[in-house]
């Protein structure tokens, strides 16, 4: 595996998504649309808009950033795939390529969601260091998910509707080892146990894509 | 057979390496197009590829690149050509449309494995030096084909494989392919060319074969 053909590739995957915007211009808005429909719903309860401000701000990260699984890329060219096998890249270095520009387009929507959340759900930080671990760790590992999952329906015609159903389940411990870090710190408990669960599940997806590699990205 | 052109060791490449493709069936899409493959070239070698539309040629050129072809194709490329890398010069350009000329260049002189050379200098030798901030999509195919060479000028491949390289090409570029055929076999590597237009490599070819019903044959003197 080699990093500066992983570079090259994520290089080229986050040029093109500056022109075509299929992530950021055309995904974030539509996050940002639904927070705001989710806080009008709530009435002006700032108690209960805090109570479910991270929740639902992690939701429609979850939920919109999946569809960046459906999101036809430079990895998804007939051209680049069968350029990477002739070049002799490594099935592992296209997945790893494929999962750091995921990780990247979800840390760039994250810092969308984000600051709209704090705002709408009149949040204040809990959880400090803790918080932002935990995100670090649910956002590679939401990467990795969608990157699968991308690759796993690549030849589907439906990939738009398959790819986020796929995401969606799987990534429920993420989201939920992030929501609870708040609430475990408020009680004064350590959450350290929803840090491990979000490494874990990293651990087992990265452990799954390395294994995969080979058969996911071989040139079809 | 012309004499190769001798290879400096500075390069570290050995005459006596061959490249080895043996097969009992070449497949493309399924369908066994070419049966009881066994071809070699040495370095340095030039070798034409000749054949009606539909005998395999491209399959051929596929397989001899690595890709998928069958499930028991013996492929043995000698090291120091490995170690310069391959390059499939095909119908389809390899260039994404939405990155420019230049950029599509970048990430195959990324990807591609040994010595580089420079882009700009790649575009120029193919006359596409005020194209290099183009997208592909808004290229012409002669440009794209064009483009395909300067990609090959750019990785400097150890195997060179080009698929029918003067297709689309205008009568001032239609040299371009032998004269990159010439500099990777005087650099040590193999080319092979399939085309239709023979006379076109008649000065640079050292020996051709001949596909034709399913089988690859060496085309006597």
């Amino acid at each position: 595996m080699s990093g500066g053909q992983v570079a090259a590739l994520v290089r080229a995957e986050l040029r093109l998504e500056t022109r075509t915007g299929d992530v950021l211009r055309g995904v974030a808005p539509y996050a940002v649309a639904a927070l705001v429909v989710l806080a009008l719903s709530v009435d002006a309860d700032t108690r209960l808009l805090r109570q479910i401000g991270l929740g639902a701000g992690g939701a429609v990260l979850l939920l919109f950033g999946a569809q960046s699984a459906a999101r036809r890329g430079l990895l998804d060219t007939d051209a680049v795939r069968t350029l990477c096998a002739v070049s002799g890249v490594a099935p592992g270095t296209v997945l790893l390529a494929r999962v750091v520009t995921t990780a990247a387009m979800l840390f760039a929507l994250t810092a969308v969601v984000v600051p709209v959340t704090v705002v709408l759900f009149d949040l204040t930080p809990v959880g400090g260091w803790w918080l932002a671990a935990t995100t670090v760790l649910a956002l590679v590992g939401l990467a990795t998910l969608t990157a699968l999952a991308a690759t796993l329906v690549a030849a589907t015609s439906v990939r738009a509707v398959v790819a986020p159903l796929l995401v969606v389940p799987l990534s429920v411990p993420l989201l939920l080892a992030v929501i609870q870090i708040p609430a475990t710190v408020t009680y004064g408990s350590t959450p350290l146990s929803w840090l491990l669960l979000a490494a874990l599940v990293d651990l087992v997806l990265v452990t799954s894509a390395v294994t995969l590699a080979p058969w996911l990205e071989g040139v079809r | 057979m012309r004499a190769r052109t001798p290879v400096s060791a500075a390069e570290g490449i050995v005459l006596d390496e061959r490249l080895e493709l043996r097969a009992d069936r070449l497949l493309a899409g399924g369908q066994a197009v070419l049966r009881e493959v066994d071809v070699a070239a040495g370095c340095g070698e030039v070798i034409g590829v000749a054949g009606p539309n539909g005998a395999g040629k491209s399959t051929l050129l596929r397989a001899l690149a690595g890709l998928p072809c069958g499930q028991e194709v013996s492929r043995e490329v000698p090291r120091p050509v490995g170690r310069c890398g391959v390059a499939l010069i095909g119908h389809d350009p390899a260039l994404h449309p939405q990155l420019t000329l230049a950029e599509n260049l970048d990430l195959a002189v990324a990807l591609a494995a040994g010595t580089r050379g420079s882009v700009p200098d790649a575009l120029r030798r193919v006359g596409l030096q005020a194209a290099a901030g183009r997208p592909a999509g808004a290229c012409s195919a002669g440009m794209l084909r064009r483009a395909g060479l300067a990609r090959a000028w750019a990785c400097r491949p150890g195997l060179l494989l080009l698929d029918e390289p003067t297709a689309g090409l205008d009568g001032a570029s239609r040299t371009l392919p032998a004269d990159l055929a010439r500099e990777t076999a005087r650099a040590g590597g193999i080319v092979f060319v399939a085309t239709h237009e023979r006379q076109a490599f008649e000065a640079v070819a050292h020996r051709w074969l001949q596909v034709a019903g399913g089988r690859v044959r060496e085309e006597r003197p």
